[in-house]
């Protein structure tokens, strides 16, 4: 069964893998394998599909002793409907060309094409560039009349440069990297394929703007044109050294034709110390610059009623990985689990705020005791804490009496802790399990012979002497089975219980009393209408019988066995009477 | 043979998969370690075994609870009571979360309706099993009390228990069923994320909206990576699939 499964399994993975790839293919050739210095190399690459996929412009490739200067590319499609099968194939064309700079053999590298996440080479051509020049220099498409060729337009620079907010971070602190866009190109747009990640920081995104929008700064003494590319928020987690992430994509930018070229950002670093010792109790594991302030909603109050005393952080920090710090209840008073209200941008500018309801249990003064907040401060390097001021509330008495509705309202605002399993299991459904219909059919079968005898019940008052003939009937073939079986022993118990059924069957039916000899029984028969053949073989079956009673030597088998049929034959006579 | 067939369907299988596949989530987990995320990423550990446990999702809930991640503590509470609607300590924590959110849930429906909600919600499996087997038990007897009742009794009695038990047994019946069915076809989903929005066409825009975490959501249609939903307000927005925990996974 594996043996014919498997094959056919393995057929149909072949068939779905098959089908999700598409079919392509990437070559490329040159227009020359030997060229002077004065030449243009046309380095051709070649695409071809069977389906509309979204295949990426490839990158001009970067080759020593070969310089870009120009790119065009070309689509073809094709159909065809040979022998009723539809193909088509769609050619995709991207032409490089490039001017030697120096002699010798030169290989432009491998062409990668990337579809559907399936990475796609061309082949590697080498070339061979000589001294001297025998072609004419209107080889190059841009520039058939070679009016440009001394004086070739320099090309321009373009790099992604991220640049962290901070060199030095905390751990757990956040830290906004910006990736900017330099360039002295015209570039036209910016396509992100990859962002390659490294180990010890977490990141979300923080601002990515839809469209490049440039700016004029000075870099390296050079004028250049801005674009902000992408903002995101690291978390380190790790004391050491990190980099950060490598953004990775293609820019397009205008130099007589439109032009792809692929980019890597530029590699920077954050040195990430770790949280300075000393950290004070119930320090919750805040980084950041923050501002506290704090409030009481009400100083008076009635027994009954709460007061909620709100703390508000402001400020920057890593708002995401802290959390609220516990106000423990008194005897005097109950504290709820608090409520977070965030207005945060990223989660790591703004402000939370911290509520706390407070719920008096006794009447009087009672003192709120210091609510306390701790944080490292990442511009100082030092621990901070806020201390609220001890704060007096006065209850009065209230309408509700104490530890009722207080209680009451603590408790549905304080949640409930871990349900203290060590070990979890599946629960299925209870009616899934076998004894759940086991015990339904059981119920559900009670009801059979509840109904047999209703219906017994049901047929006996309905007509009572149907149902006693019946039962009657029953009662004598039953006694036949009896006086078969003790035939066949040749036991003499046969007669008793022959001569007592048929008595029985026809003092009953007949309603006749129980004293009567055999002549009399006879003629009570006769007198009900009785068939006088079975008279004679009833009477003739008593008279064998008493015989039989009385001389023991008759009990031969053959006698038994002939007894038994007279009286199979009473009672089969019996019942069609 | 049969090791060699193996291995290559293995390898097909790998082949099929790597060519589906998206790229993965680069974001690296950068949350410091505490006790309440070691306790969750062991329960998280069994959970993947795909254990089905109320208590396991309740506890996942606490933990996330804890942490201050309320969209997942949401979730979690949702999922055991999905598993098991009278679980009182997912309700509990479920309606503290309400209380301290109330921007995030539906508002409260009318005393009615909610109490109905609540015998409901009491009913889960095991009781509605044992109702159920209670009921047929009482029909049955009733049923034998009537078959065997002598003519000339006064027969009220038991017709009356009889009507009773079996519109009992037809609404715990039905109920089972029907709790199975909305359960396994639950739509609703919990927004986990701290800065989710929503937005009007199918991709984000200006006129985006910010949905408050833990928000319980109706999934109306999904696309791939968003999903359109209606909020806890009544708002019908599209919303980033990441954004989303499926309270049905």
């Amino acid at each position: 069964m594996v043996k014919k499964l498997l094959p056919l399994l393995i057929l149909m993975l072949c068939q779905s893998a098959l089908q999700a790839q598409p079919n392509v293919s990437v070559k490329s050739s040159v227009n020359k394998h030997t060229l002077y210095l004065s030449d243009t190399l046309v380095h051709t690459v070649r695409i071809t599909t069977d389906s509309n996929h979204n295949i990426p412009a490839p990158a001009a490739p970067v080759v020593d002793g070969l310089r870009l200067i120009n790119q065009s590319s070309s689509t073809e499609s094709r159909m065809s409907i040979v022998n009723m099968k539809y193909e088509r194939s769609i050619v995709y064309n991207y032409l490089f060309y490039y001017k030697p700079t120096r002699t010798g053999r030169i290989t432009i590298p491998q062409t990668k094409v990337t579809v559907k996440n399936t990475v796609y080479y061309s082949q590697s051509i080498t070339v061979e560039v000589v001294a001297g020049g025998g072609s004419s220099p209107s080889t190059d498409p841009y520039d058939p009349f070679g009016m440009y060729e001394d004086t070739p337009m320099p090309e321009g620079e373009s790099f992604v440069m991220p640049i962290p907010e901070a060199k030095s971070v905390f751990v757990g602190e956040p830290v906004i990297v910006a990736y900017y866009l330099y360039t002295t190109q015209e570039v036209r747009s910016l396509n992100l394929t990859e962002e390659k990640d490294f180990e010890g920081y977490g990141k979300s995104l923080y601002e990515q703007p839809q469209n490049l929008s440039f700016e004029r700064v000075n870099y390296r003494q050079q004028s250049f044109k801005r674009s902000l590319l992408k903002k995101m928020v690291l978390y380190p987690h790790l004391a050491k050294q990190i980099q950060v992430p490598q953004l990775v994509g293609s820019i397009r930018y205008l130099r007589y034709g439109f032009q792809n070229r692929g980019f890597r950002s530029e590699p920077a670093h954050i040195q990430v110390k770790e949280l300075p010792p000393g950290a004070p109790k119930g320090y919750t594991g805040a980084v950041g610059v923050f501002n506290l302030s704090q409030r009481l909603s009400d100083q008076t109050l009635k027994l009954g009623e709460a007061v909620v005393l709100t703390i508000q952080i402001n400020g920057k920090g890593n708002f995401n990985q802290f959390t609220a710090p516990k106000y423990q209840s008194t005897p005097a008073f109950q504290v709820s689990t608090p409520k977070i209200k965030d207005q945060l941008t990223s989660g790591i500018k703004g402000v939370r705020l911290l509520q706390y309801t407070i719920i008096p249990k006794v009447k009087g003064d009672i003192k709120l005791p210091a609510f306390k907040f701790s944080w490292l401060d990442s511009k100082t390097g030092k621990y901070m804490s806020f201390s609220t001021k001890e704060q007096t509330l006065n209850v009065k008495p209230g309408s509700a009496s104490p530890g009722s509705q207080p209680s009451k309202t603590l408790k549905e605002l304080q949640m409930l802790g871990l349900s203290g399993k060590t070990s979890y299991q599946n629960q299925d459904p209870i009616y899934l399990s076998w004894w759940f219909w086991l015990i339904l059919a059981l119920i559900l079968l009670s009801l059979i012979p509840s109904l047999y005898l209703h219906n017994q019940r049901r047929q006996k008052a309905k007509d009572p002497k149907k149902w006693q003939s019946k039962q009657l009937q029953l009662t004598l073939k039953q006694e036949l089975h009896r006086a078969i079986q003790a035939a066949h022993d040749r036991d003499p118990e046969f007669y008793h219980i022959a001569q007592s059924a048929i008595q029985n069957y026809l003092n009953t039916k007949y309603d006749l009393p129980a004293h009567l000899c055999q002549a009399e029984l006879m003629e009570a028969l006769a007198q009900n209408g009785v068939d006088a053949e079975l008279i004679a073989l009833i009477s003739s079956f008593f008279t064998q019988i008493q015989a039989a009673r009385y001389a023991p030597a008759t009990h031969e088998q053959d006698h038994f066995q002939q007894l038994a049929k007279t009286f199979e034959q009473i009672v089969t006579a019996l019942e069609q009477a | 043979m049969k090791r060699t067939l193996f291995a290559l369907l293995l390898v097909l299988c790998m082949v099929s998969l790597t060519a589906q596949n998206a790229i993965s989530s680069s974001i690296v987990d950068s949350s410091a370690v505490s006790e309440d995320q070691l306790l969750l990423s062991k329960l998280e550990k069994i959970e993947q075994q795909g254990i089905k446990d109320a208590d396991l999702y309740y506890d996942i809930g606490v933990c996330h609870h804890r942490l201050g991640n309320i969209g997942y503590a949401t979730l979690y509470y949702l999922r055991a009571l999905n598993l098991n609607s009278a679980h009182q300590a997912s309700q509990h924590n479920l309606n503290v979360l309400k209380k301290l959110n109330p921007e995030a849930f539906e508002p409260d429906n009318l005393y009615l309706l909610e109490l109905l909600k609540r015998i409901i919600a009491w009913l889960n499996y095991p009781r509605l099993a044992v109702l159920i087997l209670i009921f047929t038990l009482f029909v049955v007897i009733c049923i034998n009390w009537l078959l065997h009742l002598k003519p000339d009794s006064e027969k009220g009695p038991p017709v009356l228990l009889l009507s009773l038990s079996s519109l009992f047994l037809l609404i715990f019946g039905l109920a089972l069923p029907l709790k199975m069915h909305s359960v396994k076809n639950d739509t609703r989903a919990v927004v986990v994320s701290p800065q989710a929005s929503g937005f009007i066409y199918e991709k984000p825009d200006d006129s985006s909206t910010p949905i408050p975490q833990a928000s319980i959501v109706k999934i109306i249609d999904q696309r791939s990576g968003i999903y359109q939903v209606r909020t806890p307000s009544g708002a019908i927005v599209w919303m980033n699939a990441d954004d989303l925990g499926k309270v049905m996974p």
